[in-house]
């Protein structure tokens, strides 16, 4: 999402980071992650004006071909690879997703931008940039950015796709629900990756901040939120520590905290929910 | 007990500039540690004096300094008299 926001600042768009979105949900990933419910592309699409659109691609000759052909028509990509791959704080033991901005092929080198460990642009090697992109977490995954950047008034369209991810998010609880009895029983974790549900709350909050927020009735929800993404991040960076042997994370404990955390989605979810239903600017 | 949570807080906060002691006040995030450093040196704490922070303590305010982190220390083991001291 933050490569996301990047790629949009560079389009013009204005506090992009508050445009990410709206998303709101859980959804199960493959081994022990639970992610957001990852809805937030068409939402960006509406909040920036930019048009944004998935793609997968595990064929190599298939996938470079692609991103040669979407950079040589002027469009930006962010492309999905693995942290094991890249300089980061995972690099050599550890296996996630990230996202880079990729800027251009050069001969034996790609030229990337990562907004998170290195966001100047700088130089990958062809043969590591084939395999990253290719590796299981990545699985050839990107966004191709393309077009010109309107100022649509974001109050009226956040407010039309939030009430959308109301319902949604009230169904996927039970997706959580799920991941929860899933621990509890020891058949997830504690290894547990949510860092993807940390990051869509914290989006959402954002999105919903003054001044997007169509009245001052929503302030306290995106703190709200932006205390919500906090304690997901802190499970996470505690399973993350565990995972590394620099603590220790019970699973009693971790049940414990994903309850309390499926409470404070539920109660956030009824109060957003009444707020949507009494003077919503956009009543239908 | 601040010593010792000041010995944890040097191995575990990867503050910006290394030092052999710690004032008990010093803002360790004026001091550069991240969110995510502050979760391990609560971890290092959890296991050092055999307690755990409960959700109410789970704040910025709480890992502010190796004072703010003792005075935590000392309220969960007065709520619980019988964690190790």
């Amino acid at each position: 999402m933050q490569a996301v926001a990047a790629v949009a600042t560079e389009h013009g768009v204005p506090d992009a980071a508050a445009r990410l979105g709206p998303s709101w949900g859980f959804r199960r990933l493959a081994g022990h992650r639970l992610g957001g419910g990852e809805r937030w592309l068409a939402g960006t699409a509406r909040l920036t004006g930019l048009r944004l659109q998935r793609f997968a691609q595990t064929d190599w000759a298939e996938l470079a071909q692609a991103e040669r052909a979407a950079l040589a028509d002027s469009a930006q990509l962010i492309v999905a690879v693995d942290s094991f791959d890249i300089e980061s704080p995972y690099r050599d033991h550890e296996h996630l997703t990230h996202a880079l901005v990729l800027h251009r092929y050069a001969g034996d080198e790609v030229v990337v931008a990562d907004m998170t460990n290195r966001p100047e642009p700088h130089s990958l090697p062809l043969h590591v940039y084939q395999k990253t992109r290719l590796s299981p977490v990545a699985g050839g995954f990107g966004i191709v950015c393309r077009g010109v950047v309107g100022v649509p008034p974001p109050s009226d369209i956040v407010a039309d796709r939030l009430r959308a991810e109301l319902p949604a998010h009230r169904v996927e609880l039970a997706v959580l629900e799920q991941f929860i009895t899933d621990v509890r029983e020891g058949r997830t974790g504690p290894d547990v990756d949510i860092a993807d549900v940390a990051a869509e709350r914290l989006a959402l909050s954002q999105v919903v901040a003054p001044p997007n927020g169509p009245d001052d009735r929503w302030t306290p929800v995106a703190d709200a939120l932006a205390d919500l993404s906090h304690r997901w991040y802190i499970v996470h960076a505690m399973a993350w520590a565990a995972t590394r042997g620099t603590g220790t994370l019970r699973p009693a404990r971790l049940v414990r905290m994903l309850t309390n955390l499926a409470t404070r989605e539920a109660d956030l979810n009824t109060r957003l929910s009444a707020i949507m239903q009494v003077g919503s600017p956009c009543p239908r | 007990m601040e010593d010792r949570i000041s010995a944890l807080v040097l191995r575990f906060a990867q503050l910006d500039a290394a030092a052999d002691a710690l004032d008990p006040n010093t803002d360790l995030w004026d001091a550069g540690m991240s969110s995510m450093h502050s979760v391990s040196v609560m971890m290092a704490v959890e296991e050092e004096f055999g307690v755990e922070f409960t959700e109410g303590l789970l704040t910025r305010a709480t890992f502010t300094s190796v004072a703010s982190i003792a005075r935590a220390v000392r309220k969960l083991r007065d709520s619980d008299p019988a964690v190790a001291r």
